[in-house]
């Protein structure tokens, strides 16, 4: 990861429809490698955001840059460094696996050896031959995560891309997330959920109300957000939740460690969950 | 535009699009119509037929005579009965209309002056083919007598003038509802199948996709090229099986050209206004309603304000352009002003596809 030289740089980025003020200003810079995460609720400008970036949207003020690029004034540079896995399962399914990445190595002159092993990389090469309606949705989420790798982009957006998926194929992909970031590919991507956003981005923005009100890495946003608390179960079976940050509950729990009173201890670090709620006032 | 990415969305949708049911349904309906009406119709449908069923005992010119008489009126088929029992039957389970029993010296009694009987039997539900060489015989055997008629009648068709030439007449029923169905396949594949293909792309959300690399316009061209490459296909298909053979088919290609090229940009124009494929084929009937109707009109002796009207369609002139093409005559005069209105269609469609790229790309 190298934040110091950024793939993504976006200063003061704006969009409006109308009346209605969908991003407000957001300033981020994301570097090569990095796993960087968009949170927010639905409406909070996460879509618009990506839109933009991609060069889907127009932005009404300011500069998104992929890799020094201007996306709007320079589409045609931009587009074979970026890809994008689409929150819809946008396949064509009268057509095979094999036959959908076929379709988009062609669009972006990738040779064909690479359908293979990118078939290979998501576990779909038995099923390549069968048409994708007969998929299930882990299949499918895996093909769209295929066909998003099939220009070796850059830059990797991720539109929810665990949704629908079960444990399993949900764990599968953020492995691959991993090994993509770590052969130098950008991932930015857009959850719901905080956990996963936890496991894997290296640094993640909050968006509320189309602006960013927290970025930073998972830790810090959780130790300056989060609970600072600790779970007690003392001898006598009775459970108390102490705030390490109380000079009262400081003493209590040395009182009892003095004592011997202690059964278990458990720290109850925030998490992003929390951040989110101190951040946005009410929960995803 | 990208020529390599119109090339490779247009072999996608050249194959996908033929999988689509809705596709194939906008293809097939046509092509099974026209060969429906290529079997069962016959150019020469309008004029009487009848079947002639001779019994004589001697070799007799009398079936000469009632060809010479009947002329082109009607179109008969003459067969001789071994004897009058089979006659008989034959006429009387209509397997022939008229059956005529001619005697024994029956050619050398005539000739000498006399007066013959000649038995005449008519079908039970005889047809106006049969009718009219019922009547006709009176005069095959004064011709063969040697009277010739007592005056040289002459009938001569009167030509309507150019313009109000009746498409049934001109052509024929079969040709008549081939190149009407030839038409409704043009129509049918630009405006029901290309927006079909198009909606879809917008309704999956692959169109997305698509434009990550590539652009709007490369996507629309490619669904354009695919409409084009159908209407070839679907077109030689219908001809070759209903054995239509166009006089002029430099002007007949030019026509179908052209039309199919307007059509195809308003069905991009539908296809970029509605969002998904079923609302297409719910609205198809009530959209396509303008386009197919002026077809079967073209010709027909219709109101003056109509004709007028009809001009302005780009259905009726492809069509008036196509009748002159499979003729290879000027039926409908002043082609440049057929070529002109469609053009000037096409002009307007694509004006608005234009129109639709810039908001999309916006």
């Amino acid at each position: 990861m190298n934040v110091a030289a950024p793939l993504v740089e976006v200063q003061d980025l704006v969009k409006h429809y109308g009346e209605v003020r969908a991003v407000e200003g957001i300033s981020f810079a994301v570097g090569a490698g990095e796993v960087f995460g968009l949170l927010g609720h639905n409406g909070a400008g996460k879509t618009t955001t990506i839109r933009m970036l991609t060069g889907r949207t127009r932005p009404t003020a300011g500069r998104a840059c992929i890799a020094g690029h201007d996306v709007a004034a320079e589409r045609e540079a931009v587009k074979p460094l970026i890809n994008l896995v689409f929150e819809e399962q946008n396949l064509y399914e009268r057509f095979s696996g094999r036959e959908n990445l076929r379709v988009f190595a062609d669009l972006y002159g990738a040779p064909k050896t690479w359908i293979e092993d990118l078939l290979a990389d998501v576990g779909l090469v038995e099923a390549a031959g069968r048409k994708v309606k007969t998929y299930s949705t882990g299949m499918k989420q895996r093909l769209l995560i295929a066909r998003a790798l099939v220009n070796r982009p850059r830059v990797l957006f991720l539109d929810e891309p665990t949704r629908g998926l079960d444990p399993t194929s949900a764990r599968d992909l953020r492995a691959l997330i991993g090994r993509l970031s770590d052969v130098g590919t950008t991932v930015f991507l857009t959850t719901h959920d905080m956990d996963e956003a936890d496991d894997l981005c290296h640094r993640v923005a909050f968006l509320s109300q189309g602006k960013v009100v927290a970025l930073d890495t998972p830790q810090e946003l959780k130790l300056r957000y989060g609970r600072r608390t600790a779970a007690v179960l003392l001898r006598d079976r009775q459970e108390h939740l102490l705030h390490l940050d109380g000079p009262e509950d400081a003493a209590r729990l040395a009182a009892w460690m003095r004592d011997g009173a202690v059964l278990t201890l458990h720290s109850q670090e925030g998490t992003l969950e929390d951040v989110f709620v101190a951040l946005a006032g009410r929960p995803l | 535009m990208h020529p390599r990415m119109i090339r490779t969305i247009f072999l996608k949708d050249v194959r996908d699009a033929i999988r689509d049911a809705r596709v194939l349904v906008a293809i097939l309906v046509p092509l099974g119509l026209a060969i429906f009406y290529g079997a069962i119709l016959d150019d020469q449908t309008a004029r009487p037929s009848a079947r002639v069923i001779f019994s004589a005992a001697e070799p007799t010119d009398l079936d000469e005579a009632l060809v010479s008489t009947v002329g082109g009126a009607v179109q008969l088929d003459l067969q001789s009965a071994p004897d009058v029992t089979t006659l008989r039957r034959l006429v009387g389970q209509e397997e022939a209309d008229v059956g005529i029993i001619v005697p024994p010296g029956f050619d050398e009694a005539v000739r000498r002056g006399e007066q013959p009987a000649l038995d005449v039997i008519v079908a039970p539900d005889v047809m106006v083919g049969g009718q009219y060489v019922a009547g006709s015989i009176g005069s095959a055997v004064e011709r063969l007598a040697g009277r010739g008629p007592v005056a040289d009648v002459r009938v001569v068709a009167e030509q309507p003038p150019p313009g109000q030439v009746s498409l049934l007449d001109q052509l024929g029923l079969r040709r008549y509802s081939l190149l009407t169905t030839l038409v409704l396949l043009v129509v049918m594949i630009a405006m029901l199948a290309v927006p079909v293909i198009l909606a879809e792309e917008t309704e999956k959300r692959t169109l997305d996709a698509l434009v990550m690399i590539a652009s709007y316009l490369d996507v629309v061209l490619a669904k354009a090229m695919v409409g084009l490459v159908y209407v070839a296909i679907a077109v030689a298909i219908q001809l070759g099986l209903t054995r239509l053979v166009p006089a002029d088919i430099g002007l007949f290609v030019a026509a179908l050209a052209a039309l199919s090229v307007t059509l195809i940009g308003f069905g991009l124009v539908l296809g970029g206004l509605f969002k998904n494929a079923n609302q297409i084929n719910t609205w198809s009937g009530f959209l396509l309603m303008p386009i197919v109707v002026p077809v079967f009109l073209v010709g027909l002796p219709v109101p003056g304000w109509t004709d007028l009207l009809l001009a302005l369609f780009p259905t009726s002139q492809g069509t008036q352009l196509a009748v002159n093409g499979l003729i290879g005559e000027a039926v409908f005069p002043d082609a440049w002003l057929s070529f002109l209105v469609i053009l000037a269609w096409g002009g307007i469609a694509y004006a608005m596809v234009l129109r639709q790229l810039a908001r999309r790309e916006a």
